[in-house]
């Protein structure tokens, strides 16, 4: 089918298992993260993340900024730490310690901060639009002002 | 622009990107209305369901103990402001310290509603119209109807009703449904606001099985 890779929210004992399988069918394996700190399975710090990127040369993080940001995790510097090993960032924004959703803007992620950084560096790292927080409009207008937000960080 | 109700809005909204498929057409209550918007404004109808029909791993409000306990937000508000940041395996439900005190009234206030709508569809859906045992009806009225209600009143309305129509009002009893006005000299009933709110919490708690009993006692006083 073409495909680089293949993501999945799943935790470091499912991983573990994943091992043999990017190399033999030639694609990577993303680790996506959400906050659950209690948890010692899942991937929602830096620590658990390295943890997992350990297992394997062919598993990659694929950074959850808006989860990562409400984990109290610091984004940027994992991009800064971590950047060769990042398939794509899912942009979103919440606020931290574990605070809600929010439009683009209204929560703590840097997400021009690391749209910039991304575009500056020029890291080959894809970033998807996550349309998770409320709204009144219709899906199509919100995702139509997430994606003017990022335009006008890039502008 | 004004949405019906939405000019109540708390977010600029044109009638053009207001998304009626998913919130639909603006209740004629708007403080309800405002409570609606507020619950989809602040992201809880994303996992919990805009008529509390839960999607993954999110807790099932419409069934929810700690729902059917809560008494004006005593429950609901600490726990929103809170959040559940610790769960062995679950995603955790965020926090929403920074809302307003009326903003987790009307979220408070949006779950209860939603919940009595869907408890009621539910407990005269065909599935929970079993037959149930008088005996235990009248257990369970002594225990909760008697202190308002005299038993040789409830077989005069029994007899009134078609077993649907008594089951509704059981349920919800007409007569209970809110004043909309908010005009000061309304009539400040306060026997029937209470009995408003007693069978509202009621309907929130009914189990199919205590309906059906009570149903059974009723219609065996007629």
């Amino acid at each position: 089918m073409g495909a680089k890779g293949c993501v999945g929210s799943y935790g470091l004992e499912i991983a573990h298992r994943l091992i043999p399988f990017p190399a033999k069918h030639g694609i990577f394996a993303g680790l996506h993260n959400h906050d659950n700190h209690s948890d010692p399975d899942a991937f929602s710090s830096e620590e658990t993340f390295e943890k997992g990127l350990a297992y394997s040369p062919n598993f990659k993080a694929t950074l959850d900024v808006r989860h990562f940001t409400a984990g109290n995790g610091d984004c940027l510097g994992f991009l800064e730490r971590h950047h060769e090993r990042v398939s794509s960032v899912h942009l979103g924004d919440r606020r931290k310690n574990n605070g809600r959703s929010t439009p683009f803007g209204e929560g703590d992620a840097p997400i021009i901060e690391i749209l910039r950084m991304i575009r500056d560096n020029q890291w080959p790292i894809p970033a998807l639009l996550e349309f998770e927080h409320g709204t009144l409009r219709t899906e199509v207008e919100e995702v139509r002002l997430m994606f003017d937000y990022c335009k006008r960080a890039l502008a | 622009m004004p949405l019906g109700a939405g000019g109540l809005l708390a977010q600029s909204v044109s009638k053009e990107t207001y998304d009626f498929n998913y919130i639909g057409q603006p209740l004629a209550d708007p403080v309800l209305q405002h409570s609606k918007e507020t619950f989809v404004l602040f992201g809880c109808s994303y996992c919990h369901g805009l008529d509390l029909v839960a999607r993954g791993e999110a807790t099932d409000l419409m069934h929810s103990r700690l729902v059917g306990r809560d008494e004006d937000g005593n429950l609901i508000g600490p726990l929103l402001r809170a959040g559940i940041p610790q769960t062995a395996k679950l995603s955790p439900m965020p926090q929403f310290s920074d809302l307003s005190d009326q903003q987790i009234a009307a979220l408070v206030r949006w779950i209860h509603y939603a919940r009595q709508q869907g408890r009621f569809k539910e407990l005269t859906g065909a599935d929970n119209r079993a037959k149930g045992t008088a005996d235990a009806g009248k257990a369970y009225f002594d225990q909760n109807c008697i202190s308002c209600h005299a038993a040789s009143d409830m077989s005069k309305v029994a007899g009134k009703y078609d077993a649907m129509a008594l089951r509704a009002q059981i349920l919800n009893p007409k007569r209970l449904d809110a004043p909309l006005s908010w005009k000061v000299d309304r009539p400040k009933d306060a026997k029937t606001e209470s009995a408003r709110r007693r069978h509202l919490h009621l309907l929130e708690n009914y189990s199919a099985e205590e309906v059906a009993n009570l149903m059974a006692y009723l219609q065996s006083a007629k």
